[in-house]
């Protein structure tokens, strides 16, 4: 009786905080259906760890260091990423690729902005990277530049993933005019032949290998995927990467991840710096696209919608969903879907090379 | 938390060598898009 007090002596109120936290993570993974796979397993890892002298700290600390702390589980993730990706509308069109790299500004912006902060350079890119709107990517680079904040990195950036409905028509609003949003865009794709669809891959794997060595895992192992897809006569192992091998990771992930969630190193001011940060990179991804959109307006014989421009993040297919929606909310006969898809596409391709173009720079810093 | 201007000073580089690398590889994986889908384009017929 005394060891059951003794341990109950031992709560506290920072403990408290956390299962209310993980509470908040369950609550919006099954009523709102945010980013079920991850918040699900995540919420329910932080009041697992959160217990007075809980004994799964141990057992999940072994597996962080044996899948997270590696890579090993964003990596393997990313083969089943690539297995579900159809680079189809992008190679139609691949003048959208423009897109995606002018999207990932809000990377950029933000690590100047967690520097301005003072957060340690490691830091400053690990929680830039949250605007890459890619949990795996976020999860690599972070763990690879050795940030003190993975966890607090990761919720962000899943969190925000689940709220681009919301973060994204916002921005947009901000700085785009009624007409632009209801700008039509003719859809004519190029033919695409099954050859370019497998070389696709293999190209842009050693063109990532060639710039940025240290991205090259991540890149490769989503395009090792893509190219199971493509391939064609691995029907039954691009299946099992796209189910069974990405469920079973997102499912150890989170609430791998979750270990990383203790109330003594997640409830610290930076905490809240950091989710802030993250809003202000996927914010700036918005205006990045967007902007780039309306300069090339400036010179293009045929408009574009520069809406198609805050696509270029990886949150795929939801972004493309979202633009597509507003468009048609403007004019009910408007439809830009495939266009943006085009971009979001783009972006998935982008979003993992500016965290190998991250990495290549601040790496070596560090 | 304090402000360091001299950081950021010093990240300003990386943004300005980010995007222009990250435009650069994209510009790059287009020229290889177009050239395989012209390429392949003839093999195929």
């Amino acid at each position: 009786m005394s060891s059951i007090l003794g341990n109950l002596s031992e709560l506290t109120v920072q403990m408290v905080i956390m299962w209310a936290i993980g509470g908040v993570m369950i609550y919006l993974a099954i009523r709102k259906e945010m980013e079920p796979t991850l918040l699900l397993p995540m919420g329910f890892g932080c009041i697992l760890c959160n217990l007075p002298n809980s004994g799964a700290v141990e057992v999940l600390d072994t597996l962080f260091n044996a899948g997270v702390a590696n890579e090993l589980f964003p990596l393997l993730l990313f083969i089943g990423i690539g297995a579900m990706i159809d680079f189809g509308p992008l190679l139609a069109d691949p003048k959208l690729l423009l897109f995606g790299a002018a999207a990932q500004f809000g990377i950029f912006f933000t690590l100047s902005m967690a520097s301005l902060f003072g957060f340690e350079l490691r830091d400053a890119a690990s929680i830039a990277i949250i605007g890459a709107a890619d949990g795996p990517t976020s999860i690599f680079v972070a763990n690879t530049l050795k940030s003190n904040y993975t966890a607090a990195i990761i919720v962000a950036a899943y969190s925000y993933m689940a709220l681009v409905p919301i973060v994204q028509p916002f921005c947009i609003k901000l700085i785009t005019t009624k007409k632009e949003r209801m700008i039509r865009m003719d859809y004519t794709p190029g033919k695409i032949t099954k050859t370019t669809r497998i070389l696709f891959p293999i190209v842009v794997t050693v063109i990532a290998g060639l710039v940025s060595p240290q991205s090259v895992a991540l890149v490769g192992f989503l395009m090792f995927g893509n190219l199971l897809r493509e391939c064609g006569v691995l029907r039954t192992l691009s299946e099992t990467a796209q189910n069974v091998l990405a469920n079973l990771i997102s499912l150890l992930l989170g609430l791998t991840v979750a270990v990383r969630m203790q109330a003594e190193s997640f409830l610290v001011p930076e905490t809240l710096m950091i989710l802030a940060l993250g809003l202000v990179a996927f914010m700036f991804d918005t205006f990045g696209g967007v902007l780039f959109g309306k300069f090339i307006n400036l010179f293009a014989k045929k408009k574009i919608n520069p809406m198609i421009g805050a696509a270029g993040i990886s949150a795929f297919p939801m972004s493309s969903r979202v633009i597509a929606k507003m468009a048609k909310d403007e004019d009910p006969y408007n439809f830009i879907l495939m266009q943006a898809a085009g971009a979001n596409v783009a972006g998935q391709v982008a979003s993992v090379i500016a965290g190998g173009i991250i990495l290549a720079m601040i790496a070596p810093l560090v | 938390m304090s402000i360091n201007l001299q950081a950021f000073r010093q990240s300003l580089v990386f943004m300005g060598e980010g995007m222009l690398g990250i435009f650069a590889v994209m510009l790059v994986i287009i020229g290889v898009i177009y050239a395989l889908a012209h390429w392949t384009a003839g093999h195929e017929k």
